[in-house]
Protein backbone atom coordinates (compact mmCIF):
# COMPACT_ATOMS: atom_id res chain seq x y z
CA UNK A 1 0.00 0.00 0.00
CA UNK A 2 1.37 3.41 -0.97
CA UNK A 3 1.72 6.07 1.70
CA UNK A 4 -1.38 8.14 2.38
CA UNK A 5 0.20 11.55 1.72
CA UNK A 6 1.29 10.49 -1.76
CA UNK A 7 -2.22 9.21 -2.50
CA UNK A 8 -3.83 12.43 -1.27
CA UNK A 9 -1.64 14.44 -3.69
CA UNK A 10 -2.10 11.94 -6.50
CA UNK A 11 -5.10 13.65 -8.25
CA UNK A 12 -3.18 16.92 -8.78
CA UNK A 13 0.02 15.00 -9.65
CA UNK A 14 -1.98 13.05 -12.26
CA UNK A 15 -3.21 16.26 -13.91
CA UNK A 16 0.39 17.57 -13.98
CA UNK A 17 1.66 14.29 -15.45
CA UNK A 18 -0.64 14.68 -18.44
CA UNK A 19 1.45 17.70 -19.53
CA UNK A 20 -1.66 19.71 -20.51
CA UNK A 21 -1.20 22.52 -17.92
CA UNK A 22 2.43 23.10 -19.01
CA UNK A 23 1.54 22.88 -22.71
CA UNK A 24 -1.30 25.42 -22.51
CA UNK A 25 0.50 27.82 -20.15
CA UNK A 26 3.74 27.59 -22.19
CA UNK A 27 1.91 28.21 -25.49
CA UNK A 28 0.12 31.20 -23.98
CA UNK A 29 3.37 32.84 -22.84
CA UNK A 30 5.27 31.87 -26.01
CA UNK A 31 2.56 33.15 -28.37
CA UNK A 32 2.35 36.43 -26.46
CA UNK A 33 6.12 37.11 -26.73
CA UNK A 34 6.63 35.47 -30.12
CA UNK A 35 3.73 37.18 -31.87
CA UNK A 36 4.93 40.64 -30.78
CA UNK A 37 8.51 39.89 -31.91
CA UNK A 38 7.34 38.57 -35.30
CA UNK A 39 4.98 41.53 -35.73
CA UNK A 40 7.88 43.96 -35.29
CA UNK A 41 9.82 42.49 -38.27
CA UNK A 42 6.89 42.08 -40.70
CA UNK A 43 5.89 44.83 -43.16
CA UNK A 44 3.95 47.57 -41.37
CA UNK A 45 0.18 47.88 -41.71
CA UNK A 46 -0.08 44.61 -43.62
CA UNK A 47 -2.55 41.83 -42.89
CA UNK A 48 0.41 39.48 -42.31
CA UNK A 49 1.70 41.78 -39.60
CA UNK A 50 -1.54 41.54 -37.63
CA UNK A 51 -1.94 37.78 -38.10
CA UNK A 52 0.41 36.57 -35.33
CA UNK A 53 -1.02 39.11 -32.88
CA UNK A 54 -4.58 37.96 -33.54
CA UNK A 55 -3.48 34.33 -33.22
CA UNK A 56 -2.13 35.13 -29.75
CA UNK A 57 -5.33 36.96 -28.79
CA UNK A 58 -7.46 34.08 -30.10
CA UNK A 59 -5.45 31.56 -28.08
CA UNK A 60 -5.66 33.79 -25.00
CA UNK A 61 -9.47 33.80 -25.26
CA UNK A 62 -9.90 30.11 -26.09
CA UNK A 63 -7.11 28.42 -24.07
CA UNK A 64 -9.38 27.19 -21.25
CA UNK A 65 -11.82 25.73 -23.79
CA UNK A 66 -8.93 24.08 -25.69
CA UNK A 67 -7.51 22.59 -22.47
CA UNK A 68 -10.95 21.19 -21.55
CA UNK A 69 -11.35 19.70 -25.03
CA UNK A 70 -7.92 18.00 -24.82
CA UNK A 71 -8.78 16.55 -21.41
CA UNK A 72 -12.20 15.34 -22.54
CA UNK A 73 -11.10 13.88 -25.88
CA UNK A 74 -7.64 12.45 -25.13
CA UNK A 75 -6.79 12.38 -21.41
CA UNK A 76 -9.86 11.32 -19.44
CA UNK A 77 -10.92 8.42 -21.73
CA UNK A 78 -7.44 6.93 -21.20
CA UNK A 79 -6.44 7.63 -17.61
CA UNK A 80 -9.79 8.49 -16.07
CA UNK A 81 -11.39 11.70 -14.94
CA UNK A 82 -10.49 13.46 -11.71
CA UNK A 83 -11.10 16.98 -10.42
CA UNK A 84 -8.32 17.77 -7.90
CA UNK A 85 -9.29 19.59 -4.70
CA UNK A 86 -7.99 23.14 -4.49
CA UNK A 87 -5.12 23.15 -2.02
CA UNK A 88 -3.86 26.14 -0.07
CA UNK A 89 -0.24 25.54 -1.15
CA UNK A 90 -1.22 25.39 -4.84
CA UNK A 91 -3.22 28.59 -4.38
CA UNK A 92 -0.20 30.33 -2.85
CA UNK A 93 2.05 29.20 -5.76
CA UNK A 94 -0.41 30.50 -8.36
CA UNK A 95 -0.84 33.77 -6.45
CA UNK A 96 2.98 34.10 -6.25
CA UNK A 97 3.39 33.57 -10.00
CA UNK A 98 0.57 36.01 -10.83
CA UNK A 99 2.06 38.53 -8.37
CA UNK A 100 5.52 38.24 -9.97
CA UNK A 101 4.04 38.64 -13.47
CA UNK A 102 2.03 41.66 -12.26
CA UNK A 103 5.19 43.17 -10.76
CA UNK A 104 6.95 42.63 -14.12
CA UNK A 105 4.21 44.48 -16.03
CA UNK A 106 4.18 47.24 -13.40
CA UNK A 107 7.96 47.63 -13.61
CA UNK A 108 7.85 47.89 -17.42
CA UNK A 109 5.19 50.59 -17.13
CA UNK A 110 6.99 52.63 -14.44
CA UNK A 111 10.52 52.11 -15.80
CA UNK A 112 9.53 54.01 -18.97
CA UNK A 113 7.94 56.83 -16.99
CA UNK A 114 10.75 57.18 -14.47
CA UNK A 115 13.58 56.69 -17.03
CA UNK A 116 15.05 53.83 -15.00
CA UNK A 117 18.05 51.86 -16.29
CA UNK A 118 16.19 49.09 -18.11
CA UNK A 119 18.98 46.60 -18.83
CA UNK A 120 19.01 44.75 -15.47
CA UNK A 121 15.21 44.54 -15.08
CA UNK A 122 14.47 41.47 -17.23
CA UNK A 123 17.49 39.49 -15.97
CA UNK A 124 16.37 40.33 -12.41
CA UNK A 125 12.89 38.97 -13.13
CA UNK A 126 14.41 35.86 -14.73
CA UNK A 127 16.27 35.31 -11.44
CA UNK A 128 13.04 35.86 -9.44
CA UNK A 129 11.12 33.38 -11.65
CA UNK A 130 14.06 30.96 -11.32
CA UNK A 131 13.77 31.20 -7.53
CA UNK A 132 9.99 30.56 -7.62
CA UNK A 133 10.41 27.58 -9.97
CA UNK A 134 13.30 26.13 -7.97
CA UNK A 135 11.43 26.52 -4.64
CA UNK A 136 8.33 24.88 -6.16
CA UNK A 137 10.52 22.06 -7.50
CA UNK A 138 12.06 21.41 -4.09
CA UNK A 139 8.73 21.64 -2.22
CA UNK A 140 6.80 19.45 -4.68
CA UNK A 141 9.81 17.15 -5.21
CA UNK A 142 9.58 17.89 -8.93
CA UNK A 143 12.91 17.59 -10.77
CA UNK A 144 11.59 19.27 -14.00
CA UNK A 145 10.51 22.39 -12.03
CA UNK A 146 13.92 22.58 -10.32
CA UNK A 147 15.70 22.16 -13.70
CA UNK A 148 13.48 24.85 -15.19
CA UNK A 149 14.62 27.15 -12.36
CA UNK A 150 18.25 26.39 -13.24
CA UNK A 151 17.52 27.09 -16.92
CA UNK A 152 15.97 30.49 -16.08
CA UNK A 153 19.03 31.33 -14.01
CA UNK A 154 21.25 30.44 -16.99
CA UNK A 155 19.33 32.66 -19.45
CA UNK A 156 19.35 35.71 -17.13
CA UNK A 157 22.79 36.95 -18.38
CA UNK A 158 21.71 36.38 -22.01
CA UNK A 159 18.74 38.72 -21.49
CA UNK A 160 21.18 41.39 -20.31
CA UNK A 161 22.94 41.41 -23.72
CA UNK A 162 19.85 41.36 -25.93
CA UNK A 163 19.77 44.61 -27.96
CA UNK A 164 16.72 46.89 -27.89
CA UNK A 165 14.63 48.31 -25.09
CA UNK A 166 13.04 46.85 -22.00
CA UNK A 167 9.92 45.71 -23.88
CA UNK A 168 12.02 43.74 -26.42
CA UNK A 169 13.89 41.99 -23.62
CA UNK A 170 10.60 41.26 -21.90
CA UNK A 171 9.27 39.66 -25.11
CA UNK A 172 12.41 37.53 -25.40
CA UNK A 173 11.97 36.48 -21.78
CA UNK A 174 8.39 35.38 -22.62
CA UNK A 175 9.68 33.35 -25.59
CA UNK A 176 12.49 31.83 -23.51
CA UNK A 177 10.03 30.83 -20.78
CA UNK A 178 7.09 29.75 -22.97
CA UNK A 179 8.87 27.66 -25.61
CA UNK A 180 10.56 25.10 -23.33
CA UNK A 181 7.50 24.96 -21.08
CA UNK A 182 5.20 24.17 -24.03
CA UNK A 183 7.75 21.68 -25.43
CA UNK A 184 8.01 19.94 -22.08
CA UNK A 185 4.20 19.80 -21.82
CA UNK A 186 3.88 18.37 -25.34
CA UNK A 187 6.48 15.65 -24.64
CA UNK A 188 4.73 14.79 -21.35
CA UNK A 189 1.36 14.58 -23.12
CA UNK A 190 2.77 12.28 -25.81
CA UNK A 191 4.33 10.03 -23.16
CA UNK A 192 1.01 9.98 -21.29
CA UNK A 193 -0.96 9.05 -24.41
CA UNK A 194 1.51 6.31 -25.28
CA UNK A 195 1.52 4.83 -21.79
CA UNK A 196 -2.27 5.03 -21.39
CA UNK A 197 -3.95 3.23 -24.30
CA UNK A 198 -7.72 3.48 -24.61
CA UNK A 199 -9.42 0.74 -22.55
CA UNK A 200 -10.86 -1.96 -24.80
CA UNK A 201 -14.09 -2.44 -22.87
CA UNK A 202 -16.41 -0.20 -20.94
CA UNK A 203 -14.66 0.24 -17.60
CA UNK A 204 -17.67 1.66 -15.83
CA UNK A 205 -20.03 -0.17 -13.63
CA UNK B 1 -7.13 -1.22 18.55
CA UNK B 2 -10.90 -1.19 19.04
CA UNK B 3 -10.97 2.49 18.05
CA UNK B 4 -9.72 1.67 14.55
CA UNK B 5 -12.45 2.04 11.91
CA UNK B 6 -12.41 -1.34 10.11
CA UNK B 7 -14.22 0.15 7.13
CA UNK B 8 -11.28 2.50 6.50
CA UNK B 9 -8.54 0.16 7.76
CA UNK B 10 -8.87 -2.31 4.88
CA UNK B 11 -5.93 -1.44 2.49
CA UNK B 12 -7.97 -1.19 -0.73
CA UNK B 13 -10.64 1.02 0.87
CA UNK B 14 -7.99 3.17 2.56
CA UNK B 15 -6.34 3.68 -0.84
CA UNK B 16 -9.68 4.66 -2.41
CA UNK B 17 -10.51 7.09 0.40
CA UNK B 18 -7.03 8.65 0.39
CA UNK B 19 -7.25 9.18 -3.38
CA UNK B 20 -10.71 10.72 -3.09
CA UNK B 21 -9.65 13.01 -0.24
CA UNK B 22 -7.38 14.86 -2.70
CA UNK B 23 -10.16 15.19 -5.26
CA UNK B 24 -13.51 16.92 -5.61
CA UNK B 25 -14.66 13.89 -7.61
CA UNK B 26 -13.19 11.09 -9.68
CA UNK B 27 -14.55 8.53 -12.08
CA UNK B 28 -14.44 4.74 -11.94
CA UNK B 29 -11.62 4.47 -14.52
CA UNK B 30 -9.33 6.81 -12.57
CA UNK B 31 -9.86 4.85 -9.36
CA UNK B 32 -9.35 1.53 -11.13
CA UNK B 33 -6.06 2.66 -12.72
CA UNK B 34 -4.71 4.28 -9.58
CA UNK B 35 -5.66 1.53 -7.13
CA UNK B 36 -4.75 -1.35 -9.45
CA UNK B 37 -7.95 -3.15 -8.41
CA UNK B 38 -10.08 -5.17 -10.80
CA UNK B 39 -13.47 -3.86 -11.90
CA UNK B 40 -15.37 -6.29 -9.66
CA UNK B 41 -13.13 -5.73 -6.66
CA UNK B 42 -13.36 -1.95 -6.95
CA UNK B 43 -17.16 -2.12 -7.33
CA UNK B 44 -17.47 -4.22 -4.20
CA UNK B 45 -15.32 -1.84 -2.12
CA UNK B 46 -17.18 1.21 -3.47
CA UNK B 47 -20.51 -0.41 -2.56
CA UNK B 48 -19.32 -0.99 1.02
CA UNK B 49 -18.05 2.59 1.33
CA UNK B 50 -21.31 3.91 -0.08
CA UNK B 51 -23.28 1.80 2.38
CA UNK B 52 -21.29 3.40 5.21
CA UNK B 53 -22.10 6.83 3.69
CA UNK B 54 -18.37 7.53 3.31
CA UNK B 55 -18.66 8.12 -0.42
CA UNK B 56 -21.40 9.26 -2.80
CA UNK B 57 -21.77 7.63 -6.21
CA UNK B 58 -23.46 9.30 -9.13
CA UNK B 59 -24.18 7.33 -12.29
CA UNK B 60 -24.49 9.52 -15.35
CA UNK B 61 -23.58 9.67 -19.05
CA UNK B 62 -20.97 11.66 -20.96
CA UNK B 63 -22.46 11.59 -24.43
CA UNK B 64 -23.30 7.92 -24.93
CA UNK B 65 -20.62 6.69 -22.53
CA UNK B 66 -21.72 5.71 -19.02
CA UNK B 67 -19.85 7.60 -16.33
CA UNK B 68 -19.62 6.66 -12.65
CA UNK B 69 -18.59 9.63 -10.53
CA UNK B 70 -17.41 9.09 -6.97
CA UNK B 71 -16.75 11.64 -4.25
CA UNK B 72 -15.91 11.53 -0.57
CA UNK B 73 -18.74 12.71 1.70
CA UNK B 74 -18.26 14.88 4.80
CA UNK B 75 -18.74 11.76 6.92
CA UNK B 76 -16.08 9.96 4.89
CA UNK B 77 -13.64 12.84 5.16
CA UNK B 78 -13.98 13.04 8.94
CA UNK B 79 -13.76 9.22 9.20
CA UNK B 80 -10.47 9.29 7.29
CA UNK B 81 -9.16 12.13 9.46
CA UNK B 82 -10.18 10.27 12.63
CA UNK B 83 -8.52 7.09 11.31
CA UNK B 84 -5.28 9.00 10.67
CA UNK B 85 -5.26 10.42 14.19
CA UNK B 86 -6.04 7.04 15.73
CA UNK B 87 -3.26 5.31 13.79
CA UNK B 88 -0.77 8.08 14.57
CA UNK B 89 -1.67 7.74 18.25
CA UNK B 90 -1.30 3.95 18.17
CA UNK B 91 2.01 4.06 16.31
CA UNK B 92 3.50 6.79 18.50
CA UNK B 93 6.28 5.28 20.52
CA UNK B 94 6.59 2.26 18.23
CA UNK B 95 9.99 2.12 16.54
Amino acid sequence: MADIDRLVHRPSAYINETGVPQLICGLLVFLFGGSELVTSVLPRNSLAQQGPRWLAVLFCVTNIWIARAVYRKYVFPRGGYVEPRQRRVAGISVAGAIGAAGALFGTIFWAGRLNLESRPICPAFAVIFAGISFAAGVRERSAPAAWFGAYLLAIAPVLWWIPGGLYDRFLWLAVAVGFPMAGFGAIRLLIFLKSHPLPEHNTHE
Amino acid sequence: MNDVDRMVHEPARLTIMALLSGAEEADFLFLMRETGLTKGNLSSHLAKLEEAAYIAIEKTFRGKIPLTLVRLTKTGRSALEKYRKTMNGLLRGVK
